[in-house]
């Protein structure tokens, strides 16, 4: 059970969170989404212990006198990693310091990669599966991983795929995933964290965010129901309503939404804030 | 990883003496315009304690040089690998070569630093303050700056031999090492706690800034001593 | 061979066991058939693991299915009202059919008509 309390993190006069609390159920799987710059990356950093608090204190619910990073699988945006080893150097190098074997490279070499040419000299994708399977072949509790997804071709995304569901099965960990694209991840996610610039917006487990999104096109709308967003397509007026209560359901044309439809009805109402 | 920093140290410091081949052409120009009569193996000795003084800073400058290079940096904060231990990994290694490489020079009979302890203390200086520079972060002009005052005015503390005292009580201090260890112990650990403690991967701006306002007092207190021994000398 | 409906309200793990069920109905799951294993599920559909063992509970609690231990997850429907399941299936499938035709505007009596027409394979 990992909890953020009051979590604030700052430098210089720039405030990035303020007050954060969340909190993480064993075996959950979490999607964070939201405009770019508003702090996703900076929670994952957070939780990683890359960054400290500037105040607010983090509890990862393991015991006391282990280093919480030793449980931890972290893919940051930016795939920082010895980029001059190998894939088998860098395997052996990660096995050492957290104490496990070097294993996780089968997947890399079913991905095409040379195991013993540079990291630096690898594709993206192919940097990207690297990276992610060594970092999980350490059987962390937490994985947290950064936006990275998207840049990797849809053969390699299966691959990456089967790596993390063979994780999740095996270990069930907390997963944590920034990502700006949720046709991939959605099925894979339980609860759907949005923020925006003032914080947390939306923080709703995905089944019943979907069973509460509605799409209604109707040309005009006085109802007490909560709209998230109202924009003109095609000539005619929508409205994306959440949460959708069943005794409303007489207004016409209520359209279900997919994941995709919803987060980006809420993206286009934080700019249009 | 210590296998790394190790094998790190010694190309790095290796590929320094190395320039002690140089040293005889360098030997056959001088000496053609000079001929001040000094002997080839002085030349050599001498150039050896020279190149001893850049290999220490160059292997305090290039202490985090691969994770630079690599991008590493994110990487190393997210492993589970205590901050203090990260210090003795970086910065033992590097200390055990250069003094080992000084133990050879004082079998050639040269004698850099007054005293063993004096040489100790330069070595960690230098080395710790290679360390606080990776962590800010080698880009960063004002820290290279700061860093590298300090430990050159180290240098001058540590190596200069007792002089012709101008007041006795100097003279009582500077016969003694230890305050000076002392010293420079105290205002290296004054910088570098809180740097590591607050280690982290915030922009450069924010540690350079931080470094920057630790290390004022530390610089004028070094700075003291030197202007002592320049203008007494 | 299974398919997600993205948009549908209804979980995934409900409309996976649904289509399971309709599997097993129709025959194409035949009783004592071996049923894809968690990871394998999961890892081909790109669903949770999680959802994917949920939806074997609910077919477990249904009777459709019996989990043996070491060995994996069964059909086994002996001695169910197939029927029974399939009349139901059936009925679901027609409502919906008969909401999206009124849905076009067309009365009960055209919609046995062209019905009927269509299943004689004419237009």
């Amino acid at each position: 059970m990992v909890s953020m309390k009051g979590i604030s993190f700052a430098y210089g006069s720039k405030d990035i969170i303020r007050d954060l609390n969340l909190e993480f159920s064993p075996g959950e799987t979490l999607m964070i989404t939201g405009p770019n710059g508003v702090g996703k990356s900076t929670i994952l950093r957070l939780l990683a212990g890359v960054l400290l608090p500037s105040s607010g204190s983090i509890e990862y619910g393991f015991p006391k006198s282990t280093d919480p990073r030793s449980r931890i699988a972290y893919l940051p945006d930016s795939l920082s990693f010895y980029r001059s080893m190998t894939p088998l150097e860098a395997a052996a190098f990660h096995a050492g310091i957290f104490g496990t074997e070097p294993s996780g490279l089968d997947i890399a070499r079913k991905a095409g990669v040379d195991v013993d040419r540079r990291i630096s000299e690898l594709s993206l994708g192919q940097r990207v599966i690297v990276q992610l399977s060594i970092i999980l072949s350490t059987g962390p509790d937490l994985v947290l991983i950064d936006e990275v997804l998207h840049s990797v071709d849809p053969y390699l995304r299966g691959l990456l795929f089967q790596e993390l569901v063979r994780v999740m099965e095996e270990r069930a960990p907390t997963m944590v995933l920034v990502n700006l694209s949720f046709s991939e991840v959605e099925n894979l996610v339980d609860r759907v964290i949005f923020m925006g610039v003032e914080g947390i917006r939306l923080d709703e487990s995905v089944d019943l965010l979907k069973a509460g999104a509605r799409l209604i096109e109707a040309d005009d709308f006085s109802s007490d129901l909560p709209v998230v967003l109202c924009r003109e397509v095609l000539g005619r007026k929508q409205f994306v309503v959440y949460p959708f209560t069943a005794g409303q359901e007489g207004v016409e044309k209520a359209h279900p939404m997919d994941l995709t439809e919803i987060m980006t009805a809420f993206m286009e109402a934080e700019y249009n804030a | 990883m210590l296998d790394r920093e190790f094998r790190a140290a010694l190309s790095q410091f290796g590929s320094v003496i190395a320039l002690l081949a140089v040293m005889p052409l360098v030997y056959l120009l001088d000496s053609s315009f000079y001929r001040t009569g000094v002997l080839l193996e002085e030349y050599l000795i001498g150039g050896y304690s020279l190149l001893w003084i850049i290999g220490a800073f160059y292997l305090a400058y290039n202490m985090f040089r691969g994770e630079e290079q690599d991008g590493a940096k994110e990487y190393l904060l997210s492993l589970p690998v205590a901050r203090g231990k990260l210090l003795l990994l970086k910065t033992i290694p590097r200390m055990a070569v250069l003094f080992i490489a000084a133990l050879i020079e004082g079998m050639l009979g040269t004698y850099q630093f007054s005293g063993t302890g004096m040489l100790i203390a330069f070595i960690v200086f230098s080395q710790v303050c290679g360390f606080i520079l990776g962590v800010v972060g080698r880009r960063s002009l004002s820290a290279r700056l700061i860093l590298f005052t300090m430990v050159v005015f180290v240098y001058i503390i540590n190596s200069t031999r007792p002089i012709t005292p101008r007041f006795i009580l100097y003279d009582i201090l500077r016969r003694s090492s230890v305050p000076y260890l002392l010293l420079e112990t105290s205002l290296l650990a004054l910088i570098l706690i809180p740097v590591y403690r607050c280690w982290d991967l915030k922009p450069l701006a924010v540690r350079e800034s931080r470094l920057a306002k630790l290390s004022i007092g530390p610089l004028l207190i070094l700075a003291f001593p030197v202007v002592h021994l320049f203008l007494s000398s | 061979m299974y398919q997600i409906d993205q948009r549908s309200p209804v979980p995934v793990y409900e409309q996976l066991a649904r289509q399971i069920e309709r599997h097993i109905v129709s025959g194409d799951l035949a009783d004592g058939q071996k049923l894809p294993s968690i990871r394998e599920l999961a890892s081909a559909l790109r669903i949770n693991p999680n959802t994917v063992a949920k939806t074997y509970r609910q077919l477990e609690n249904e009777g459709l299915v019996s989990s043996r231990k070491g060995l994996g997850i069964f059909v086994s429907v002996r001695g169910m009202d197939l029927d029974g399941s399939r009349d139901k299936l059936f009925a679901e499938l027609t409502d919906d059919y008969v909401r999206k035709a009124t849905g076009l505007g067309m009365e009960g009596n055209e919609i046995i008509q062209g019905l009927t027409r269509r299943l004689k394979g004419g237009k």
